[in-house]
């Protein structure tokens, strides 16, 4: 059988990714280093003007920068589709990162003025991308699992803008009908169930298969995401908007997705032919335990099992910083030195000895960040749920020190960027 | 009295200082300090065997291991092995005649790097070869020992040497007919091209592997490429490189590209 399609021809810009990427990181450090200057906001309620910017930079600056550079190397391989316009995703970069430091800005210092305004970039920073990202797909021959999840990804960061928007508006005009908190908590679902999760479950499964050297999954465990993603993410929010009976129903198959998750990632795990684990892989692997724990927290809240901000904080730590924030960071510590070693390195080879991406990287750096992130962040769940501002502040200090540990090994890697930009023009904008 | 056949393992227990000195013929030989890999790979490497992973003749390391160990009674040096000829040898017809599909592709260069013990992952793989299977090894050294360990059960070997540091070994079922029938139908009709496996290679080698081949590539020869996926990334620098390619998938999950340089008929 043979099913010849026309070659994309071209390959995405190396340094495209890097930029976003650089600026995610370098968020996440600050992010971490305010933790321990906020543990007295962190031990009272989550309703904070510091805490919810502190939310933002994490959600916006960390994850969904990290999610949209990714998504520009990403793409073309795991669904072999060119992205649509590299020009665009540079302005977007440009508009979304004035945007998230204009959010948290605002956030932070409690000014609801210019909100709007800054909120409105983000919002754009958001269209330009699911525009690129959509027309990018446009022919998409074959729609995987991975297409698929991408695809509701993009559907759930575009509602996510709109009702991050209209939360701004709200913060001046006060039009939105019903309670505040649970259009909050639904704004923060929208977020995690709609637009990351299915992102991360969708790459997943086809790019941690690609750097353990295992089979791709199939099977249920793939519809069980599919559909308990696309079935449950709905159902959390109109729950907490409107119908508070949807609530467990979602949960329960947001819960089974994430079950399903964990199990494939288990299955590429020991069907693996790389014997050795690198940290970037670790971290990969130890991230769904945290999505495990953040699933028993949501099921718990969703049930009413318990409650109140303790109990949210943690759920909001485990998820947020557990488990996305260990994956993302994994992924990073493959992403990065493939992309440094390709805008480097890939020119020279075949015609003289080129290191090996291990030969980049900075082993033991990673393996702090790795357990300091690890453990920090568990013991920031335990700190944050017991309400103590003493021990939020001391684990907090532990995650900084496994943030600052992150940003230098990704500073090893690309340092090697430095003489190659002086001496040569960009390897990934090639020919047409 | 030490000798050629001495193995490392015996002479690092009591002479561990000699790691140092064996470290400044082949840094590799440095992963020994490794007390895993030292256990495991030590007692199956003779002096004349590390002699000549480092490419020095075998009496020029023994003599100097004698005098390290102070050997009063070391005789005169030994003649032993002469210092390996690096030119290479020719393919042998059975491994050339044997496609890319059939043979097992193992990579552990990263694996010794970072101090992981290979020998269990290369036997496993040798185990789960089938028959008329190859198996492709490739280390940061030339695999001396393992020409031994694997003769024995009837592997003949062929050594390339990519660079210093980076070398493929190909063990084969040797000329006694055990290619299978489809191996010569491939290599007739393989006149004029040469192809490549790199399916189960994590990124960036099944590239480097390509444009290395590439770099080979005689005039009028194409190189088909076996990949697990398109390679996004790969395309670009062949168009830089004045190759021209085509994709094709021959069956699911399974990316042909053939490459020809740009102009050849």
């Amino acid at each position: 059988m043979s099913t010849p399609r026309p070659d994309p021809g071209r390959a995405p810009s190396a340094t495209l990714p890097l930029r976003d990427l650089v600026f995610a990181a370098v968020t996440f450090f600050l992010a971490a280093a305010a933790i321990p200057v906020l543990a007295g906001e962190l031990a009272g309620h989550y309703y904070h003007p510091r805490l919810v910017a502190l939310t933002h930079a994490v959600t916006l600056g960390w994850i969904t920068l990290t999610i949209m550079g990714a998504t520009y190397q990403l793409v073309p391989i795991v669904l072999e589709r060119p992205i649509w316009s590299e020009r665009a995703a540079r302005w977007q970069f440009l508009v979304l990162a004035a945007g998230v430091t204009g959010t948290v800005g605002h956030l932070a210092l409690g000014r609801r003025a210019g909100l709007l305004w800054v909120a409105g970039l983000v919002a754009l920073g958001v269209a330009l991308h699911l525009m690129n990202v959509g027309l990018s797909l446009r022919g998409l021959a074959r729609w995987t699992f991975t297409a698929r999840l991408l695809a509701l990804g993009l559907a759930g960061l575009g509602l996510t803008a709109v009702f991050g928007l209209v939360l701004a508006a709200d913060r001046v005009w006060k039009f939105l009908p019903g309670a505040f908190f649970p259009t909050l908590h639904a704004h923060f679902h929208l977020a995690l169930l709609g637009w990351v999760m299915p992102v991360v479950l969708g790459i997943a499964a086809r790019v941690y298969p690609m750097f353990m050297l295992a089979a791709e999954p199939a099977g249920w465990p793939g519809r069980v995401q599919l559909w308990g993603l696309t079935a449950g993410a709905p159902l959390v929010v109109s729950g907490l908007l409107a119908l508070p009976g949807l609530v467990p129903v979602g949960a329960l198959a947001v819960g089974a997705a994430a079950c399903g998750h964990a199990f494939w990632v288990l299955e590429i795990a020991r069907a693996r032919r790389r014997p050795a684990l690198d940290w970037g892989l670790r971290l990969v692997l130890w991230a769904p335990g945290f999505l495990l724990l953040a699933t028993a927290l949501g099921l718990t809240l969703a049930f009413d099992l318990a409650g109140g901000p303790r109990w949210a904080l943690a759920y909001a730590v485990v998820s947020l910083g557990g488990w996305v924030s260990l994956t993302i960071a994994g992924m990073m510590f493959k992403i990065v030195p493939f992309l440094v070693w390709y805008r480097v390195f890939a020119p020279r080879a075949g015609r003289e000895p080129v290191p090996t991406l291990t030969e980049l990287t900075w082993p033991a750096a990673e393996g702090a960040a790795a357990w300091l992130l690890g453990g920090g962040i568990l013991a920031l769940a335990v700190a944050v749920l017991r309400g103590d501002a003493t021990w939020i502040r001391a684990s907090g200090g532990v995650v900084t020190l496994g943030a600052l540990a992150f940003l230098a090994s990704l500073a090893r890697v690309l340092q090697h960027l430095a003489p190659c930009a002086a001496r040569r023009r960009p390897v990934g904008i090639a020919a047409p | 009295m030490i000798s050629g056949d001495t193995t490392l393992g015996g002479l690092l227990d009591a002479h561990p200082e000699l790691i140092d000195v064996l470290a400044t013929y082949h840094t590799h030989f440095k992963q020994l300090r490794n007390r895993l890999l030292r256990r495991v790979m030590a007692p199956r490497i003779t002096v004349a065997q590390a002699a000549r992973i480092a490419g020095v003749p075998a009496a020029e390391l023994l003599a100097v291991i004698r005098r390290t160990v102070g050997d009063a009674d070391a005789g005169p040096p030994e003649a032993g092995e002469p210092a390996r000829a690096l030119a290479a040898a020719p393919k042998p017809a059975a491994l050339a005649a044997l496609p890319v599909s059939m043979q097992v592709h193992v990579d552990v260069r990263d694996d010794i790097k970072k101090g992981v013990e290979p020998f269990a992952r290369i036997m496993a793989a040798v185990k789960s070869l089938d028959a008329g299977q190859a198996l492709s090894l490739r280390t940061p050294f030339e695999p001396v020992p393992l020409y031994d360990v694997l003769g024995k059960r009837g592997f003949a070997h062929w050594t390339l040497r990519r660079a210093d540091d980076d070398w493929s070994v190909w063990f084969y079922r040797g000329e006694g007919g055990t290619a299978p029938e489809g191996a010569a139908t491939a290599a007739t009709a393989g006149a004029g091209r040469r192809s490549i496996d790199v399916r189960g290679l994590e990124p960036p080698q099944p590239m480097v592997l390509v444009l290395h081949e590439l770099e080979r590539l005689g005039v009028g020869e194409r190189l088909e490429v076996i990949h697990d996926r398109r390679p996004i990334f790969l395309y670009p620098l062949l168009a830089e490189r004045g190759f021209a390619h085509t994709t094709d998938e021959p069956q699911p999950g399974v990316v042909r590209i053939v490459i020809e340089k740009r102009g050849a008929a």
